[in-house]
């Protein structure tokens, strides 16, 4: 009967190893570059919290695994709650303020690019008009005027950008949209 | 060898894999990421500090795993707090 609870155990350990070392690959798989991959990973790392449970268990802990598989759901939530009404909140709120008014010539800028892009690739032209009426339905999600999207623009578009040497284009990579922080990061400075 | 032993083994080789991972996370440029990888590292250790401790016969390691998990997800839901007032 020992051997038979000993072997239980050994494969419940077994399989919460498995399952940690997915949960890592899969971590360390994921493209940090995306837009709002935090979800995603909070999404994953719940697979760890299962499996940090069925260890402990089997390790006869009973009364850590039982809290902590009361406190894991809560720490998700609290994580992308904080993410979705902290960091996330204020990325948005940087494209709708009224800095981006003042930013002068970026406009140009963005402009000349956005030519050279279809020069580059002339068969996008097709997709840039589908992913503006994109750009605008997700502009008018997030509450952002519909005005200010030529400062906005696709990272996968923008990253031809990186040819050139000019620092402030540079400066506006962001996760998935650029982003015009020029005027904004010297008001942070302040 | 006993396979409760090797088994013990194994889970302690992907805990030190998994905490590889979490310290890349928390390493991340955004403030949450490093949320969430040290709250995953801290439960990892406990983890750890659990199959150490029961392998050692070290008795001391399942209160300092316990107070691990539950100050971590203190820290945790304090720093959230603290994210989202901003």
């Amino acid at each position: 009967m020992q051997d038979i609870i000993e072997i239980i155990r050994a494969i419940c350990l077994l399989i919460s190893a498995a399952l940690i070392i997915i949960t890592a690959i899969g971590i360390l798989r994921l493209d940090d570059d995306k837009y709002r991959i935090i979800y995603a990973k909070i999404h994953i790392l719940g697979i760890m919290d299962i499996a940090g449970v069925l260890a402990l268990i089997a390790m006869d802990q009973i009364l850590l695994g039982a809290i902590y598989f009361v406190l894991a759901p809560i720490v998700a939530h609290a994580m992308a709650n904080a993410y979705y009404y902290g960091e996330e909140d204020r990325k948005i709120s940087i494209v709708s303020s009224d800095n981006v008014d003042n930013l002068g010539n970026l406009d140009n800028i963005n402009n000349e690019n956005t030519v050279g892009i279809e020069d580059n690739n002339g068969s996008m032209e097709n997709n840039n008009v589908d992913s503006a009426e994109v750009r605008r339905n997700e502009a008018r999600a997030f509450g952002i005027d519909t005005k200010e999207l030529h400062l906005i623009h696709e990272s996968n578009n923008i990253s031809t950008l990186d040819k050139f040497q000019d620092d402030q284009i540079r400066s506006l990579k962001d996760e998935k949209y650029i982003i015009s922080t020029l005027k904004i990061g010297e008001d942070e400075d302040d | 060898m006993d396979i409760l032993l090797i088994s013990e083994y194994i889970l302690i080789i992907a805990l030190i894999i998994f905490m590889i991972a979490a310290i890349r996370i928390t390493t991340h440029k955004t403030i949450a990421m490093g949320l969430i990888g040290s709250a995953t590292f801290s439960l990892a250790l406990a983890i750890l500090l659990v199959i150490v401790g029961s392998i050692y016969n070290i008795e001391f390691s399942k209160d300092i795993a316990l107070a691990l998990i539950i100050l971590g997800v203190v820290g945790t839901i304090a720093f959230s707090v603290a994210l989202r007032r901003g």
